[in-house]
């Protein structure tokens, strides 16, 4: 008897460690073109606007459910092909060694240092307002940058379950709206298209990612 | 012959440039019109596309109950 007690005591406090373990995993988020994340940017030239959009983003962030803001940290990557303009000359161009240079440099990607928020914790269904702190690299050059972003943490809705069946408990949203200079990174347009593409772009990105 | 002050030209010359001139017209203005379409009208693919994918984020803030949500 008193073995039988001792064994069940044993897988119960085994249960308890693995319970702890995975509730210290739990902040970390996983997004990988699940369609949920969209980037766009968009140009206002004197001649014409661009538009361009992409989901083709993968993201993997820690965010502490304990300290989220205090302990953020992961990657954003987005494919530089995935973007679309709805002209298809212009895609190319985007992709060319010329702009983007895709095939030298296939991601544009963001390291995210730190969050710096007045929130200390995430609110119940709420987003929450702060500023990511990180390193933008686009087209090999890599700069600091600090985005306002608007952040939030939400159990996974039954009725996405089945459109998203990797996904865990919760989901991160993460969104951020700032302006890219494209000559501070080394993409210099020509003086002749001046008119057409703006040098400053205004980038939003909304990143979507799971508990895993 | 017809003679103005500015001198003659022949008979009805002057009505068939104007023929020509809106035929020149005509088409310039349709080329021009292709012209800006191709280069900078988005096609109907890519506009369908952004539409989906912003509904994709709108939905998604259904769900989550963040339509309203001041900080969005």
């Amino acid at each position: 008897m008193k073995r039988k007690m001792a064994a069940t005591l044993g897988i119960v406090a085994g249960l308890a460690v693995l319970n702890l373990a995975s509730f210290a995993d739990a902040g970390k988020f996983v997004a990988k073109h699940n369609g949920w994340s969209r980037a766009t940017f968009e140009s206002d030239a004197p001649i014409e606007s661009i538009v361009g959009v992409t989901t083709r983003i993968d993201a993997a962030l820690d965010f502490d459910a304990a300290k989220p803001f205090a302990t953020a940290k992961g990657k954003i990557s987005i494919d530089v092909a995935g973007f679309r303009t709805g002209i298809k000359m212009r895609d190319e161009h985007l992709r060319s060694k010329m702009w983007l240079d895709a095939e030298s440099h296939p991601k544009i990607e963001f390291e995210l240092i730190k969050v710096s928020s007045d929130a200390s914790a995430f609110e119940p269904m709420k987003y929450v307002k702060g500023t990511a702190h990180g390193k933008l690299t686009i087209k090999g050059k890599t700069l600091d940058v600090e985005v306002p972003i608007k952040v939030g943490l939400f159990p996974v809705p039954e009725t996405m379950r089945k459109m998203m069946p990797e996904a865990g408990t919760e989901l991160l949203r993460i969104s951020g709206r700032f302006k890219v200079k494209l000559s501070d990174y080394g993409v210099m347009i020509p003086s002749m298209l001046g008119m057409k593409v703006s040098d400053e772009l205004t980038v939003r990105v909304d990143v979507t990612a799971a508990s895993m | 012959m017809t003679c103005t002050n500015g001198g003659c030209a022949p008979r009805g010359l002057w009505k068939r440039m104007r023929v020509w001139l809106l035929v020149a017209a005509l088409l310039g203005g349709v080329g021009a019109g292709v012209g800006y379409y191709v280069l900078f009208v988005p096609n109907a693919e890519f506009v369908a596309e952004k539409k989906a994918i912003d509904q994709k984020q709108e939905e998604l803030d259904r769900m989550l109950g963040t339509v309203g949500d001041p900080e969005k």
